[in-house]
Order: structure tokens, then sequence, then C-alpha cells
């Protein structure tokens, strides 16, 4: 069985991600066209309008990126908790970054055109929960993290397209011994659907204080 | 796109850069006007979905593709 999510915020409060479900679950409302989800979990302002959701009365306006859930493994643990049961056992969670961003300092943030800066901002925030989710199962095999460590730096939001340096970066990273290691081992886990771990100690170890 | 799409690898690779593409143009990066953007991803993401031939109306959650729900 496959679910989907994606993950938007309501412009009201853009920390707290809202979640489009495939799927029913209890008290899940908005039930969205699949046009106004992914437009709605796309649009980060300033440079898209808000997407509204709902019928006239009680429409909603959402925006994407929401703060924290901009990589979202955290919340997708307590989703898959709540979806298929505590006890239900996890093979592998495969999360994959988009580079490993600069430090980011107040010299660097001025004079940044204002896209660039939300991107660095986002990817800067993605790191920050790789980081504590790092620290956390560094010792469960269940979780594995990729992330291209060298050159993604300084791609700008308008390098999108010069994706020969992108593959380039890719490519010298999964060629480094640990990592090719690290993906067959992740493969072997997905193929083979054993799980090691259950969702609740994995919503434990990553949720609680 | 790969779950509820039900798009393949190399489907999704080329969905997305045409999505990019026609909303990440050089005019959206400058000046940008966030109406003008909204509108160029709604239709690139509606041309996605005609593309593979569901219709715009379909829901996240739609009992009519509950095929889509028991892939594996």
């Amino acid at each position: 069985m496959i679910l989907s999510v994606l993950y938007a915020a309501t412009s009201a409060d853009i920390s707290h991600p809202h979640i489009f479900r495939t799927y029913s679950t209890r008290g899940s409302s908005l039930n969205p066209t699949i046009v106004e989800a992914i437009c709605a979990t796309i649009s980060v302002p300033p440079q898209f309008a808000p997407v509204n959701i709902g019928e006239r009365l009680v429409q909603r306006k959402f925006v994407g990126g929401p703060l924290g859930a901009n990589n979202p493994t955290r919340e997708l643990i307590r989703e898959a908790g709540m979806a298929f049961g505590s006890d239900r056992r996890v093979a592998q969670i495969m999360s994959i970054g988009c580079g490993v961003p600069p430090i980011v300092s107040l010299d660097t943030e001025n004079g940044e055109a204002g896209m660039d800066r939300l991107m660095r901002n986002t990817a800067a925030d993605c790191q920050l929960v790789a980081r504590e989710l790092d620290a956390r199962l560094f010792n469960i095999e269940a979780y594995r993290r990729f992330n291209v460590e060298r050159g993604m730096k300084n791609m700008e939001l308008d390098n999108w397209d010069i994706l020969g340096d992108i593959e380039t970066h890719t490519r010298s990273y999964i060629e480094t011994n640990t990592v090719t290691k690290a993906l067959d081992i992740s493969l072997g886990y997905l193929r083979s659907k054993i799980g090691t771990t259950t969702l609740g100690r994995l919503s434990m170890i990553t949720i609680t204080n | 796109m790969l779950g509820h799409l039900r798009m393949n690898v190399n489907q999704a690779i080329d969905s997305l850069l045409d999505v990019a593409s026609a909303v990440f143009t050089k005019d959206s990066l400058e000046g940008s006007n966030p109406e003008v953007n909204s509108k160029k991803l709604k239709e690139a993401i509606e041309d996605m979905l005609q593309a593979r031939g569901i219709p715009l109306s379909t829901r996240m959650n739609d009992p009519n593709r509950l095929e889509t729900q028991c892939k594996v």
C-alpha cells in the first residue's frame, strides 16, 4: 500500500505543517485537488501567491516551506505511526538532501537577493533537522541520510538548470567508499523489506526531548 | 509523483524539469510578480496531470483512484 502526503503551511501560521493526505484519517477534513495540494507545497512566499483551499466560507490560504518541516522526517515517522500502528517495523527511511548548505552567517546574508537567501534558509532549516536526527539515530539502521557534501554550496537559485554540475557533484559523493557501502546496505533493506526497528521506537527516539 | 501519480523515476525527473522550466524562467527570478508565477505554476502542474491522463478535478484522497493505493 502506498500512502502519499504533501506538506504546506497555512499562511496564518507558517511554523505549523499542514498535511494533505491521499488516505483518510480521523479528523482530517480538507481534501484538496491534486493540483491545489501540489501548488500549495511549492508556493513559497514571496515568489508565489498563497493558494486558497476549501469552500468559500471556510477557505484557508496555504503557502509552501513550513518552517521546521522542510525536512519532514519527524512528521513522517509520526504520521506513519498513526497510519500503520506503532508496532509496525520499518525496513528503511531514506532521507535525501539537496546538498549540504554553507554555514549561514550575517556576512553572507548581506547583499544576497531575496530568493537566494530564502533558498539558503530553507536548506539550513533542512540541515538543522538532519543534524539532530543524525545525533539521535546514529546507531539505528532503519534510518539513513544521503546528502551531497561538496560542491553544492555555491549554487544559486538561477543555477537550477546547470544539471551537469549537480550531477558531477552527486556522482563524486556517491562514489566515495563510505557512501557506496551505505547505499548498498540501504537498498538491501529496502529490497528485503525486513524491518529492524518499530515505528513506536523511532518516534520515541526522535520526538521526545 | 512516484507514489500518487504512479510515475517511474525517469518520468518524475522529466516532469519536474518541465515544471521548473515553465516556472523558473529568467523573468520570474528577476523582478517577479507572485500572481504571474502562481498562474504559471498552476498551468504547469495541470499540464503534468493531463499528460498522465488524470482529470484535473481529482482530489488527493479520491475513491475513484483506489488503484493507486494498492500498488505494492
